[in-house]
């Protein structure tokens, strides 16, 4: 059975053996996918333009039957979606029939279009979202598509549900988003279902204009600071010992108190994961995230790392053994022991 | 009841008197006079002998809040209100030409005044000069043997100003418990 189909009106019937022959000759570009019926119903119908012209002069380009006309000149006919010179020559069937396809696609299904992977709660860093897949718009969970774009950054939006933007991404440019840093932790959080939709060059150069984009690796601090359930990514090691090379800028990136205490402490002295997790009072989720989130921006090295920097020690100061119960004071006093995220934007 | 001190050190306009503004309990004191590098510094105002602030503690201790005179000609009170300071947090206006080459002076001449070093660097106006980038302040402290807590701030936002006061406290915390 084929997929499409074409039904004439008011045409000598040599026009419409001509029509099936050519239909023939173009199977190896077309396949077997068109038809010809005698009349309606079909996706197309096919009349001369003189016909067509009689008919009120209104687009009907969303419904079927879309209208083609066969006319003598290049002249287009509102009604008609598209027209076709006579005499009709295969090329120009090929031409009329390619545009036609994509608009009936696209009024049988408006999300034929997308692909509905499922929703992923948690992706396995192995199973990389295939390059394809980004071709067409692509329905998953938002957590799975910022993984994907941040493997390999392509011009695109997510848009959630009820089809407002989440963020949208351009490569070598960096992200935009009409959300905080902060409200963007939250929504990574929550982890949305989310339709990805690649943008055409055209999209590019007008969001280029429109918007303000911030740095793809504030997106990626984000993305892993977030995670709710996180996996060590694979350039990281459960066991190896780890520290910092600079503190984040916390100016600049959502964080809470505890991502500040466990820089802390890995700027003061190498540590394992689990180590961190303990020395800190940090759960060791929270840990792994910040792990992951420092790596992204290039500040998580080896414990050997930078040891032959020459760090001057602090000469003699005020001691600090006895400010443990201050320091208690201070940070309650500022509710600076909060869990809940801070941001700068 | 123990006293504390935290100093706020910096160049003109580099957002001292606010930042103590931001974090004291009582209204600060602040005497500024009409400043007569003005047109330099952008300011109408400046600090002609320090800022100073109060945070007041349950237990009854307090921590002393001040702001370091911006000119160079006060430097001899810098000792003084350095005295058993737990951190300094030196301020440092992007907008400047000479930004880190004076960050790393008042980290020189500070660090040593307070408790283990500990200096945190917030970095303001970086929005509008994001030239030289934060990388530059960090680079040139580590190339003089300092390691410290470099952010873009703007302490005009309360949250900036407690940032850096957490991060002074973390800094502390951490060596304190991984001393023990």
């Amino acid at each position: 059975m084929s997929e499409y189909s074409i039904a004439t009106h008011a045409l000598p019937a040599a026009t419409v053996a001509a029509l099936r022959s050519m239909l023939k000759t173009l199977a190896p570009m077309l396949g077997t996918r068109w038809e010809v019926r005698d009349q309606l119903p079909a996706d197309v119908l096919m009349a001369p333009a003189e016909m067509l012209a009689r008919l009120p002069p209104v687009p009907r380009h969303s419904k079927l039957p879309l209208f083609v006309a066969l006319a003598a000149d290049d002249a287009q006919l509102a009604i008609a979606f598209a027209s076709i010179k006579r005499p009709v020559s295969p090329p120009r069937l090929l031409e009329a029939i390619q545009a036609v396809e994509e608009q009936i696609r696209r009024i049988r299904s408006p999300q034929s279009l997308i692909e509905t992977v499922p929703l992923l709660e948690k992706l396995d860093i192995q199973a990389k979202l295939a390059p394809g897949t980004l071709d067409m718009r692509l329905r998953t969970g938002l957590r799975a598509a910022t993984f994907r774009l941040l493997q390999a950054p392509v011009a695109a939006s997510l848009i959630d549900e009820t089809r407002h933007a989440i963020y949208s991404v351009l490569p070598g440019i960096g992200f935009a988003t009409r959300q905080t840093a902060v409200e963007l932790v939250a929504t990574l959080r929550a982890n949305p279902p989310t339709i990805l939709i690649e943008l055409s060059s055209t999209d590019e150069k007008a969001l280029a204009q429109a918007r303000d984009f911030r740095p793809l690796r504030e997106l990626e601090w984000s993305f892993w600071i977030s995670a709710r359930s996180p996996w060590l990514r694979p350039e990281v090691s459960q066991t190896g010992r780890y520290r910092l090379l600079r503190w984040p800028d916390f100016g600049r990136l959502p964080h809470s108190h505890a991502e500040v205490r466990l820089a802390s402490f890995l700027m003061t002295q190498p540590m394992t994961l689990d180590e961190l997790g303990t020395r800190t009072d940090v759960s060791r989720e929270r840990a792994m995230n910040f792990l992951n989130a420092v790596h992204g921006l290039g500040l998580l090295a080896p414990a050997e790392a930078g040891s032959a920097r020459r760090v001057e020690k602090p000469r003699a100061g005020p001691s600090i053994s006895g400010l443990g119960a201050l320091i208690s004071q201070l940070r309650r006093k500022f509710g600076l022991t909060r869990s809940e995220r801070v941001g700068s934007v | 009841m123990a006293a504390y001190r935290i100093v706020f050190a910096g160049p003109l306009g580099a957002g001292k008197t606010t930042a103590v503004a931001a974090l004291s309990d009582v209204p600060p004191v602040t005497t500024e006079v009409a400043n007569d590098e003005a047109r330099a510094a952008g300011k109408e105002t400046t600090t002609v002998a320090f800022d100073y602030g109060q945070v007041l503690l349950p237990s009854g201790d307090v921590v002393l809040l001040y702001g370091t005179p911006g000119q160079a000609r006060f430097d001899f009170m810098w000792p003084i209100i350095s005295e058993n300071a737990i951190g300094a947090v030196i301020l440092a206006n992007n907008g400047r030409p000479d930004a880190v080459a004076a960050t790393v002076d008042y980290v020189r001449n500070f660090a040593p005044r307070v408790a283990l070093g500990n200096c945190v660097v917030g970095v303001g106006r970086c929005e509008e000069y994001p030239l030289p980038p934060l990388e530059a302040y960090g680079d040139a402290l580590l190339e003089v043997g300092f390691e410290l807590p470099v952010m873009a701030v703007d302490v005009r936002r309360r949250e900036h100003a407690l940032l850096l006061l957490d991060v002074l406290l973390a800094r502390l915390d951490a060596a304190r418990r991984l001393e023990a």
